[in-house]
């Protein structure tokens, strides 16, 4: 008949055996490996300041709620999901093209205009937009010929607008601390572009000239009616 | 998880004495068992984490029942990563030495727990030496409750068969 307790004092004397059959702990030398170290001394870190470490666990798990409860909102919301992706650009093979899912209601009692224009300009064309979704389009003529095109489009409706053909020379540009993009023309003959999207009012800005120079001094000086 | 585990202050003081103090020879023992420095490595690693959740049980974090507590589960960690990549055939840190100890002299019921297969050989110690309980041993040991209890009771089951073969019960 074997007891529990005749079980625990001959698992003591084991125990007491196999200790006896270890080297003395201070005699074990080794020289750990910096990533051992690093995790081990992450554990007694975290061991030191477990309150901090609950902390943080806590706001890592409030962050997680936070993602998915916004990922789910922009699943089913399409009117969420067009104010965080607004107006997009796109690649395509052979071209770039802006489009915008559309259908926030935004108030568009604001008008965009340039306020500073090279020398000899005139508007010649004025389309207060064009396709019944809101904008204006101007066209500005030099008696040369020479054109320069202003157009502003908020993201009020479906639309996509091509635009530079993707071999020309693109290039990130900032306008009045907007990120910019700036297609250059590969000839004189061709305008270059540039385009800007502000999401504070959702609209997606438009110039095109010869002078790059001229582009970039027109778009910081867009002004609102 | 372990994290939480380490509350107070004297718990803290307690583990990070044990890590000094035994890091060494748990790295010594896993070493032996898988023969490669980063598993042993690893295997010390998962050991403290072990050891952390029960830290409020060891009393005194150098001495021999603190010890043999560490050595018996950073064993443990080691032979389940030699298991985990799929080999086999593995022996336990004391098998060697246990196998030269003389047959000639009388056996005693240590002896025999000494003889067990290392699997049983840990719950012996864990459950009778430290007095571990069986949702305890489940959670150091990574299995289900249930399979400690019935682990528990094969090892008893062998223990009898081994402490018959020797005559002494």
């Amino acid at each position: 008949m074997m007891t529990e307790d005749m079980l625990t004092k001959a698992a003591r004397s084991a125990a007491q055996k196999m200790n006896a059959m270890l080297p003395d702990p201070t005699a074990c030398d080794h020289v750990f490996s910096s990533k051992f170290e690093r995790r081990m001394k992450r554990l007694l870190s975290r061991a030191n300041h477990p309150v901090r470490h609950r902390i943080l666990r806590c706001a890592a798990c409030i962050m997680l709620v936070l993602l998915v409860g916004f990922a789910s909102v922009l699943t089913v919301n399409a009117e969420v999901r067009d104010q965080v992706f607004a107006w997009m650009r796109k690649q395509y093979e052979t071209y770039y093209a802006y489009i915008s899912d559309g259908e926030i209601s935004l108030n568009l009692s604001s008008r965009f205009y340039p306020d500073w224009l090279p020398e000899g300009f005139e508007l010649a064309v004025y389309d207060d937009n064009t396709t019944g979704k809101g904008g204006e389009h101007y066209t500005y003529f030099r008696a040369d010929g020479e054109q320069i095109q202003f157009a502003w489009y908020p993201d009020t409706s479906f639309r996509k607008k091509y635009i530079a053909n993707a071999e020309w020379e693109y290039r990130e540009v900032r306008v009045n601390g907007l990120a910019a993009d700036l297609y250059i023309a590969p000839t004189q003959e061709e305008r270059s572009m540039l385009y800007w999207y502000d999401d504070n009012t959702g609209i997606l800005f438009f110039i095109s000239a010869r002078d790059q120079e001229a582009l970039l001094k027109i778009a910081e000086n867009i002004m609102k009616k | 998880m372990y994290l939480s585990m380490i509350e107070s202050p004297e718990d803290r003081s307690k583990f990070e004495r044990i890590y000094l103090h035994y890091r060494g020879l748990m790295y010594h023992v896993a070493y032996q068992i898988l023969n490669n420095e980063a598993d042993a490595e690893d295997a010390v690693h998962s050991a403290f984490m072990k050891i952390a959740e029960r830290i409020e049980k060891i009393d005194e974090p150098v001495c021999p029942k603190t010890q043999s507590y560490i050595v018996t589960i950073v064993e443990n960690k080691a032979i389940d990563m030699y298991r985990s990549n799929r080999r086999r055939g593995t022996s336990g840190y004391f098998d060697e030495a246990i196998g030269q100890m003389s047959e000639d002299e009388p056996l005693g019921l240590d002896d025999c727990i000494l003889r067990l297969p290392h699997r049983y050989r840990e719950i012996i110690i864990l459950k009778y030496a430290h007095g571990l309980t069986n949702r305890e041993l489940a959670k150091q040991l990574g299995i289900t409750e249930a399979n400690a209890i019935k682990l528990d009771q094969r090892a008893k089951n062998k223990l009898r068969k081994l402490c018959k073969e020797a005559g002494i019960l």
